[in-house]
């Protein structure tokens, strides 16, 4: 890519004021299960939406032999956006959600810093394909089970064991539409994130020895 | 009487009558000229890689009227595959030949005079996040917005992290 380097100058004609760093954290689940509702109670703007494409992998037997391999389709996407200071902004983008379709979210997913996976406990299963999708693509990732009208049908311990998650990924219960709520994911996520950049941190500096000497 | 291939009426050459006539429709043609003639259906300062600033601001107004429909020409990826959340900001070319950008191009470069997301633009413009990627790849191209890549790997960079969980903590 040829994008211009926020540290430097870009060129005699560009600006020199430095724009804000991105970060991206997704928020992800199967349909309904309140991703959009959490988008907009942790958003400092009112959600935006904007239509994109989306490869789809059809997983019905029925669809696969008639659309062999990906298709695309046009999805609604919301998302919003907390000012941390002049340097960084964080999105928050919800993830398109279908049931019969498997989202190939790459190019969303690409550079996210964390995620939260949204669990409705009475449909557990529409969150797998996001679960598979974060454990195989490395994303740190956090699942919340919202509390629909307060009640949990399960206990955070029988969410763990249904999704046969890893032991590190933590599960907790948690109120889409609550900011602060929406807020501790977040931070979890952001933990998360934190404990993998330091542990890479650590490798690299654990590999520089080895390759001075 | 003769007719272009709009239908619009042509004047004959030598026909003083048909001249005086002509004389009430010139402004129209002269206009339905500017607007369709085939020399005009270039969308302005694509085509040619902009070869220094002096050259964009030369362009008459009348260049960057274009059908919307004809803007990103059935492309569907753009110049480079820019992130979704990648700051956009115009430059100050783009400030200076504002005037003769054609719709969305016009409404990008006036919308980020703040930096914003690729996907806030699309948002805000109401448009198709890959139209709009590929726009602003145009855009890019030309000079006229930066789309900036940062210089840190915010997953990679622990102060970063720590400094948003920091703000999100004590702020609310």
């Amino acid at each position: 890519m040829s994008f211009e380097h926020a540290s430097e100058p870009t060129a005699p004609t560009a600006t020199r004021h430095r724009p804000p760093i991105p970060v991206k954290i997704l928020v992800a689940g199967g349909f309904g299960v309140g991703k959009t509702t959490s988008v907009t109670s942790i958003s400092e703007i009112p959600p935006l939406r904007t239509e994109a494409e989306m490869t789809s992998v059809a997983e019905g037997v029925d669809d696969r032999s008639l659309v062999p391999g990906k298709s695309t389709t046009t999805v609604a996407m919301d998302f919003g956006r907390i000012t941390i200071d002049e340097r960084v902004k964080l999105y928050v983008f919800g993830t398109p959600g279908q049931d019969r379709f498997g989202f190939m979210w790459d190019d969303l997913a690409r550079g996210a810093l964390g995620a939260l996976v949204i669990v409705d406990d009475r449909r557990l299963d529409d969150c797998y394909a996001a679960v598979d999708y974060f454990e195989r693509s490395g994303i740190p990732f956090v699942v919340g089970v919202n509390q629909f009208d307060g009640q949990p049908t399960h206990d955070l311990d029988t969410v763990r064991w249904a999704l046969a998650i890893d032991p590190s990924v933590p599960v907790i219960a948690f109120d889409a539409r609550r900011f602060l709520s929406v807020r501790d994911a977040i931070l979890l996520i952001l933990e998360k994130a934190l404990a993998c950049a330091r542990a890479r941190r650590a490798a690299r500096s654990g590999q520089q020895p080895e390759g001075a000497g | 009487m003769t007719r272009d291939r709009y239908g619009v009426p042509l004047p004959t050459p030598g026909d003083d009558a048909a001249d005086d006539d002509a004389a009430d429709d010139d402004e129209p043609d002269v206009e339905a000229d500017r607007r369709f003639g085939p020399e005009h259906l270039i969308r302005p300062f694509l085509d040619d890689p902009l070869a220094e600033p002096g050259s964009a601001v030369a362009l008459p107004p009348e260049q960057g009227e274009v059908r919307p429909f004809l803007v990103t020409s059935g492309r569907t990826t753009g110049a480079t595959d820019i992130p979704i959340e990648t700051q956009v900001m115009v430059t100050s070319l783009g400030r200076t030949v504002l005037e003769s950008l054609a719709f969305e191009y016009r409404d990008i470069v006036t919308a980020c005079e703040e930096p914003l997301a690729l996907a806030e633009l699309a948002a805000r413009l109401s448009l198709h996040l890959g139209v709009t990627r590929v726009l602003v790849g145009d855009l890019h191209h030309q000079g006229l917005v930066a789309a900036f890549e940062p210089d840190i790997d915010p997953a990679d960079d622990v102060e970063t992290i720590e400094r948003m969980i920091d703000v999100l903590r004590t702020r609310f």
